[in-house]
């Protein structure tokens, strides 16, 4: 296995191999490089996002003039590729226990964890401590709020932001939820108050 | 409490309901009417399934007009509502056309579900609507009420006509009390504890629940044998509400 190099390093040894404008493909730029594919892919992307870089044909890669002017004043990157978020790339949740859990919301008054998970839970293990976690997530963003009285010990909820029929998905380390019904390419709504 | 859904006898019955009404003759008879006591778990059978299949829920206000349950469909189905009646109905059968083309090609079961319609079941206007909506696009209408929707719907043979399925939800057998509360107790009940649950609940699911929770609250702050919390365990202890007395039913002592 081929040791980890610092960051950085394969995006600014591929912005010094297009540096005389040149249109390599992946291929190309494998063999001549001292990376794995894998790692010259995701430079790529990130120079593409940044706009240095730009597919001039089917699998052909070609530095943009912003890249070219980069190349030239001896650009080096230090961190890792930045990537912006692009919230329409990430897969859709199909009907999965979060979503079923998100109906039973939507058509109950108030309830507690313990009653959606009566009403979402087929077969998987741990439900209600996911159920717990998700809205714990839905009440940071403002979905769902804490109602004063406790039933039999148990907290009580209402959905006070019900956007849609598609459950708000969690995004755990950008302690956010996705919400696809806010819009197309679906909106963030963080869970930091 | 465990979080389990119990699938009782009147579950059973209303899930076969729902796979008769695949099987129907006449493809416009496609309403359900689901009736029975208060407290019996109509609506949370219903929330059941409706969560597991993404169908359609609505409930259904005491003063519900058709223009008001065109809104609140459209509401539901997340669609900004036109102004005129004839718009609003093109678009609920559009959407709701696309979603049971949907559910079809995911083959799960798709349907409509309104519940409280008792309020609904006098009245002819919104009966029309429904039946022309469930008409047109053959869509499964499921009506949950205690017990009036039959005798109303009667009057309107029209619409009578058209409910393949009627499922009467009835009082927790013998059976069933044992079933949630193997399913949902925290702690094992005897026998005897157990036929005085159906006796004082009289196989009301709500007040059963009720009993659960106390025995549970009894058996897991005391020393029970092998065979479960007893009556004699918890003589003189509350058990249920009397719904109708409103006043505490107290486990006998000396049995």
């Amino acid at each position: 296995m081929r040791e980890r190099s610092k960051p950085g390093t394969v995006p600014t040894l591929l912005l010094q191999c297009l540096a005389d404008g040149s249109c390599q493909s992946l291929a190309e730029l494998d063999a001549g490089l001292d990376a794995d594919y894998r790692q010259i892919a995701n430079a790529a992307y990130a120079f593409i996002s940044r706009g240095f870089l730009e597919r001039a044909e089917h699998g052909c890669f070609q530095l943009t003039p912003a890249g070219m002017a980069a190349a030239e004043s001896g650009f080096v990157v230090n961190t890792r590729p930045l990537r912006t978020y692009q919230p329409h790339l990430r897969k859709r949740p199909k009907n999965n226990m979060r979503q079923r859990a998100w109906n039973a919301m939507r058509i109950s008054v108030s309830f507690t964890i313990g009653d959606i998970v009566i009403a979402c839970v087929r077969d998987e293990i741990c439900a209600e401590k996911n159920l717990q976690r998700y809205f714990r997530a839905l009440k940071a963003a403002g979905y769902l709020a804490e109602m004063p009285r406790r039933i039999g010990g148990f907290k009580r909820f209402r959905l006070i932001k019900d956007t849609g029929p598609q459950a708000p998905a969690e995004l755990q380390k950008r302690r956010a939820l996705i919400d696809y019904n806010l819009s197309e390419k679906g909106e963030i709504v963080s869970c930091i108050k | 409490m465990k979080n389990v859904f119990v699938e009782t006898s009147n579950v059973k019955r209303f899930l076969s309901a729902l796979s008769a009404l695949e099987d129907r003759g006449a493809t416009e008879a496609c309403l359900v009417v689901v009736d029975g006591l208060p407290g019996l778990g109509k609506t949370t059978t219903l929330k059941h399934w409706v969560a597991q299949n993404n169908c359609i829920y609505l409930r259904a206000k005491k003063e519900w007009s058709p223009a008001w349950f065109m809104n609140e469909l459209l509401d539901t189905l997340r669609v900004n509502p036109p102004h005129s009646f004839q718009k609003k109905y093109a678009k609920v059968l559009e959407e709701l056309a696309v979603r049971q083309n949907n559910a079809l090609m995911a083959r799960r079961p798709f349907g409509l579900v309104i519940d409280e319609a008792d309020h609904v079941s006098s009245k002819a206007t919104i009966l029309e609507t429904i039946r022309d909506i469930s008409d047109m696009i053959e869509l499964p209408t499921v009506f949950v009420g205690m017990g009036k929707i039959k005798d109303n719907l009667s009057r309107f043979p029209q619409v009578a006509s058209r409910v393949s399925q009627k499922v009467r939800f009835e009082k927790a057998s013998k059976d069933d009390i044992k079933l949630l509360i193997k399913g949902r107790c925290e702690v094992p009940v005897a026998d005897d504890l157990a036929n005085f649950v159906l006796t004082a609940s009289q196989g009301f699911n709500r007040e059963v629940l009720e009993a659960i929770a106390n025995i549970e609250r009894f058996g897991m702050r005391s020393e029970i044998g092998s065979e479960g919390v007893t009556m004699a365990d918890m003589a003189g202890h509350v058990i249920i509400n009397n719904r109708h007395t409103n006043q505490d039913i107290y486990v006998p002592e000396g049995v």
